[in-house]
């Protein structure tokens, strides 16, 4: 009886250790945004931009495009900020980590020099 | 691995010396007489210390007699041995060699929960000075030095750490400083020291988790050092070696960063101050 016990107790203890590893190995603490531009003729822009970990860090990314439209990216560890220039309407975002952290995603219709565009942001990369 | 090997080189050579220094100061204690002994004598007063040597003219880099502020040697029996005096006050070139732990306090900028213990943890610097004694009292030199650690007690850090991959935190200063010695000819002389110079710490991370593999992040924040404020005391026989406490305060003002192919280099907008507290030992060669 009290090595049956025994034997129930160290699976306990095994599958707490094995649930620890798990939620170890699930959340790194890195945000991205995934900035996607598509219209009629197909995709015209794909980027991943990782948000900063640590404190102090900062970064800032301009991603063209062909059609004209210009996306800006500044970011903290604790925010992301995107402006587009060139297109109608232009585009003024702030998304926090957190919002990112627990999920986000958003599309934004441009005019861009006469053609329609469709601007989408999320919290998911494509490889994800 | 090569930068922890040549890290382990230098404490070994600071421990060497140390060392050195101890049998030294044993070999002291044991060395035979320089001074004449005076014979114990039928009078039970107190024998006359011997007359102090006038002190000479200072030179560049000679040792200059100032064994004023020694206790007077008194008459001893015969056979017993009388204690080496200290090395006398110096004039010319110093060096010294630091090491100990630093402690990060204060805030590394104005920005809501970025104190500088939240950046860094605790960190083993080793610093080197370089310099002149101007006079018995009063040095003027250079200091070049580094330290190690770990990043600090932020839990998305933390977080990002746990998966692998390294986290850690490299300093680097430079700068001059002034100390004053209270005995300079003394077996144990008390200083106090002031210096300024320019100061960075590169924290770096890199993950192994499964989705972000390859993430690699690395921020270098400068800054002044306006206030390194030291006090110690040395134990002087041929080096010197002994405690000392050090208050570093200085200010950031900028950030590079370094994440996936971009850098961004960014002059903060909110400064603050932040310390660096450091115990140690430190070794001092013509002390």
């Amino acid at each position: 009886m009290n090595s049956r016990r025994s034997v129930f107790s160290l699976a306990a203890i095994c599958l707490a250790a094995l649930l620890a590893c798990k939620e170890g190995t699930d959340n790194p603490a890195v945000s991205r945004l995934s900035v996607k531009v598509h219209g009629a003729g197909g995709e015209l822009t794909r980027e991943c931009v990782y948000l900063p970990v640590l404190l102090g860090s900062n970064l800032e990314r301009t991603i063209p495009s062909s059609a004209g439209l210009r996306i800006r990216i500044e970011a903290t560890r604790d925010e992301a900020h995107i402006t587009t220039s060139g297109a109608f309407p232009n585009v003024k975002r702030t998304v926090t980590q957190a919002t990112l952290e627990a999920g986000y995603a958003e599309e934004f219709s441009l005019d861009v020099q006469g053609a329609r565009y469709q601007l989408n942001l999320a919290s998911q990369c494509d490889d994800d | 691995m090569r930068r922890a090997g040549s890290w382990g080189v230098l404490a070994l050579l600071f421990l060497g010396a140390a060392t050195a220094h101890a049998e030294e100061a044993d070999e002291a204690l044991l060395a035979p007489e320089e001074e004449p002994v005076v014979p114990p004598t039928e009078d039970t007063s107190i024998a006359e210390p011997p007359k102090e040597p006038e002190p000479t003219a200072p030179t560049g880099g000679t040792p200059i007699d100032l064994q004023a502020d020694e206790a007077p040697a008194t008459a001893r029996a015969p056979g017993k041995k009388a204690p080496k005096r200290p090395p006398k006050a110096r004039e010319g070139f110093q060096m010294d060699i630091r090491t100990g732990a630093r402690f990060p306090a204060g805030s590394a900028s104005g920005a809501p929960g970025d104190s500088l213990g939240a950046r860094y943890a605790w960190q083993v610097p080793l610093t080197v000075g370089l310099g002149f004694k101007l006079s018995p009292h009063l040095y003027l030199g250079g200091y070049i030095g580094g330290a190690r650690g770990s990043l600090g007690s932020d839990q998305r850090t933390r977080r990002a750490c746990r998966h692998g991959g390294g986290c850690r935190a490299t300093a680097a200063e430079l700068g001059a400083q002034l100390s004053y010695s209270f005995s300079p000819a003394a077996r144990w002389n008390p200083w106090i020291s002031y210096g300024l110079g320019w100061e960075q710490v590169i924290q770096s991370l890199s993950t192994d988790a499964s989705d972000f593999r390859g993430y690699v992040e690395e921020t270098t924040t400068q800054g002044f050092t306006l206030a390194k404020l030291g006090v110690g005391i040395d134990h002087r026989a041929r080096v010197g070696i002994g405690p000392f406490a050090e208050a570093a305060v200085g200010q950031y003002y900028a950030n590079k960063t370094l994440l996936g192919d971009g850098t961004l280099t960014k002059e903060i907008d909110k400064t603050a101050l932040h310390v660096w507290i450091t115990l140690g030992a430190r070794l001092v060669i013509a002390p």
